[in-house]
């Protein structure tokens, strides 16, 4: 199936042919040079996404890991180790075609066996696969380069965790037969991506070079990226504006002062047009009181001014979420419902809510909650926010903000918080993002709904919106959104953009930028002109 | 009490120590009803520079600086207070027992002291607040154990020295109790350079706090200058004022109470060459 992608490439391998030409060479792409990123890895245990969903592992995934498919800046699929895929008319069986003559980074050869072994082995592990893996009756490998996956039921989102942000394919002759959390390549991996690691330097740097075994040749074209362990955001955009970094993902706190930065030329800040929908919530401990009274939880949203979170806190760049399914999710968010109109900022409104709930104002209080978060921005000011709206109608807000691990297990361990906060991120459907936050979750996972909220009528429909065909799930997300909107086990507080900023010295930004979701530079396609090596 | 405060007033840093410090805990005492907004409230848009409404500006919330700063006193000054007599509780039972029993008690608790004063202080308080969060009253307890071996040293250091002067010697025959001659016949002999290292500690206990609320891990329930200087941390070029107010305010109070030490020093060291704090006399 020629795909626009491969079209390119072969345009590409012919410019290469006539490459000779010294006219060309300005805008020839050149081997050589490195690109420093500023990350806090702070708290990383190892780089295998398959066995971790930690922000900074995904960040530096994308340079040594690869999958069957990624997404280009429009969302579309595009191949990468699979070069064409199809699901049968019963949405059940998924048959991929795998690239062949492909090495991992090892120099060991690629193969379908590969990929199912990851599929097979890591399903279990993989927190975005949690939701497939239960579903697969068979994996098969007809040849050896074609997988064949049979699921119980239909998934419409399957093909998205087939991507490789939820799916980075792993070598089963490095893994099979060893306990797979523990096998040291976890910390050391042999992957397909562009670049393989070269040395890690706890706490100061992780290095990486060019993967001369990458599939799409003659791509990479820098020598080396280089990850700089860099913990404040103020420090990390420092180092970049200094051009002592290349790449930032930026916090809301540095955003304008990046753009102001950029108007110098030398960096420049880009928004990921569609991002993965970063949605800051609110959870509710059920199983306290008075949190388990829907009054009392929607008197808390008619306190919160969402409106001015967004402003303060994420700098103006973010927006009131409008129900449970984000508005990037266009084609399955239901305008009917919309927590603007349905919530508005009204203290006097929330007060009489909790009136009427048995919470009467006295001595100027009307109770006292715990407020949970992890101590870091935006998290700290969206806290300090709420509890100065909730003060104006009584509710005496404590807040703890605790160290991440602590927070993790305080609040998905032990259950033992009135309200927390968090932004979690919708990954590229409902059913990889949202659904976490609302189905039924007797288990303890992580950053999946902690409330202890359980309404089977809500995983009925969650169940039949996951399987439906693409254009009969907006109807079921309607009823999804509205029972949300009635119980509210979570409030939606705002909508999040991404933004990073890059250094304009680097060839192909376009190029590194041409990704959607959850997916992060791969640094494959840029290289840095003679002059600036 | 009033001629040793008179006594202080006439060395060269201790009326201004103590002016400094009476400041402050005027302010503290009436924060709540100098501070022109509920410093906790959202009063107007964020990151205002400083205005005639909002003397300090506001701060990344929308909050007045300027009341944020004088609320802060109260918890900075308590924490300062508190631990330093925390401390002292501590460091001078250990000093007491060690610096009278000699002996075992005094291997034993000199090198538990020792011990501590080798543990780099911010190390421990962090180990302290990662395993139980950060509280205000926990926050008090991690700097008096990050300082308390000081005082200990101090107050081992007398009691070693006056033990064997010819009062207690004459108490002991007397067949006086040993607590009697510990409370009533050493230690008021030997409180006088405590009182200076507790004036000291008080704004190393400020500095430790302000330290632990810029890494963020101050208790966010009780406003302390610290603590502003966290959020300041992201908006240092857009926003000055975050970090300027709330940084000399902790500068005064630090500066204050080293004035005061340096003023009881000449107090109750009246031999000694007048000069900084430590140095041998």
């Amino acid at each position: 199936m020629p795909t626009p992608h491969l079209l390119r490439r072969t345009a590409f391998a012919l410019s290469l042919a006539v490459a000779g030409t010294p006219a060309l060479a300005a805008d020839t792409p050149r081997h050589g040079g490195s690109a420093v990123l500023a990350i806090d890895t702070t708290g990383m245990a190892m780089l295998n996404t398959d066995l971790t969903s930690f922000s900074p592992a995904l960040f530096i995934a994308d340079l040594w890991a690869d999958g069957l498919m990624a997404k280009d800046a429009q969302g579309r699929r595009i191949p990468h180790l699979a070069t064409s895929w199809n699901t049968s008319d019963d949405g059940k069986t998924y048959t991929f075609k795998l690239r062949q003559g492909v090495k991992w980074s090892d120099g060991q050869p690629f193969t379908a066996k590969d990929a199912a072994f990851t599929l097979t082995a890591f399903g279990k592990l993989n927190t975005y696969l949690s939701k497939l893996y239960p579903l697969i009756t068979k994996v098969e490998t007809p040849d050896d380069y074609t997988m064949v996956v049979t699921l119980s039921q239909p998934i419409t989102a399957a093909m998205d965790l087939f991507d490789k942000e939820n799916f980075p394919l792993m070598p089963e002759h490095v893994y099979a037969g060893t306990d797979i959390p523990t096998n040291p390549a976890n910390r050391k991996p042999v992957g397909l991506g562009p670049y393989k690691l070269d040395n890690w330097e706890p706490g100061r740097s992780i290095s990486f070079v060019r993967n001369p075994n990458y599939w799409d040749q003659p791509k990479p074209y820098l020598d080396s990226v280089v990850v700089a362990v860099i913990p404040s955001p103020q420090q990390q955009l420092n180092a970049v504006i200094q051009g002592e970094a290349d790449w930032v993902q930026l916090d809301f706190s540095q955003i304008e002062r990046a753009q102001e930065a950029a108007k110098n030329g030398k960096i420049k800040v880009v928004k990921i047009e569609m991002n993965a929908p970063e949605r800051s919530s609110l959870d509710f401990n059920f199983r306290r009181a008075p949190l388990g009274d829907a009054r009392v939880r929607q008197a808390l949203f008619f306190a919160t001014d969402r409106q001015r979170i967004s402003n303060d806190a994420y700098r103006g760049l973010a927006f009131p979420a409008k129900s449970a399914i984000p508005v990037q999710f266009k084609d399955l968010y239901d305008p009917s419902v919309n927590y603007d109109t349905m919530y508005p900022y009204d203290p006097k409104k929330a007060g009489e809510l909790l009136d009427q709930a048995g919470l009467p104002m006295k001595n100027g209080t009307r109770f006292s909650v715990e407020l949970t978060y992890q101590a870091l921005s935006p998290y700290d000011s969206v806290a300090k926010s709420i509890a100065a709206q909730w003060k104006e109608i009584g509710v005496d807000v404590r807040l703890t903000g605790l160290d991440a691990q602590i927070w993790v297990d305080k609040v998905y361990n032990r259950n033992d918080f009135d309200i927390s906060l968090v932004s979690l991120t919708g990954r590229s459907d409902p059913t990889l993002g949202v659904d976490r936050s609302f189905v039924c979750n007797p288990a303890h996972v992580p950053y999946t709904n902690p409330s202890g909220y359980c309404n089977p009528e809500l995983d009925k429909i969650a169940a039949a919106a996951a399987a439906a065909p693409q254009e009969q799930r907006r109807a079921l997300y309607k009823q999804y959104e509205e029972i949300v909107a009635r119980d509210l086990n979570e409030i939606s507080l705002t909508n999040a953009p991404t933004y990073n900023a890059a250094a304009t010295k680097f060839q192909g930004l376009d190029k590194l930028f041409d990704i959607s979701f959850n997916e992060h530079p791969s640094w494959a396609d840029t290289w840095l002109p003679a002059g600036s090596q | 009490m009033t001629a040793f405060l008179r006594r202080i007033a006439r060395t060269r840093h201790g009326p201004i120590g103590l002016a400094i410090l009476l400041v402050l805990l005027v302010v503290a005492i009436c924060a709540r009803w100098i501070a022109p907004y509920d410093p906790k409230a959202q009063v107007g848009t964020s990151l205002l520079p400083p205005s005639s409404a909002h003397l300090m500006g506001t701060d990344n919330i929308g909050r007045d600086l300027f009341s944020l700063v004088l609320v802060g006193t109260r918890a900075s000054l308590a924490i300062g207070i508190s631990s330093a007599f925390a401390a002292l509780l501590i460091g001078g039972t250990v000093g007491v027992l060690a610096g009278y029993f000699r002996g075992v008690a005094e291997a034993a608790l000199m090198r538990l002291t020792e011990l501590f004063q080798i543990l780099p202080v911010i190390v421990v308080v962090l180990f302290a607040i990662a395993l139980f969060g950060a509280n205000f009253w926990l926050l008090i307890g991690a700097v008096a154990l990050a300082i308390w071996p000081l005082e200990a040293r101090v107050i081992y250091g007398q009691f070693v020295q006056l033990r064997e002067r010819e009062f207690v010697a004459a108490a002991i025959v007397a067949d006086l109790p040993t607590s009697h001659i510990i409370l009533r016949e050493i230690l008021p002999n030997a409180l006088p350079p405590v009182i200076v290292q507790v004036a000291l500690d008080a704004s190393l206990a400020i500095l430790i706090e302000s330290g632990l609320g810029f890494l963020g891990l101050s208790d966010a329930n009780t406003v302390s200058w610290g603590q502003l200087l966290f959020t300041a941390q992201d908006f240092l070029d857009s926003a000055w004022w975050m970090s300027v107010f709330p940084g000399a305010a902790i500068c005064l109070a630090v500066v204050g109470f080293n004035m005061l030490a340096d003023g009881l020093n000449e107090v109750v060291n009246p031999r000694a060459v007048r000069g900084a704090v430590g140095l041998p006399a």
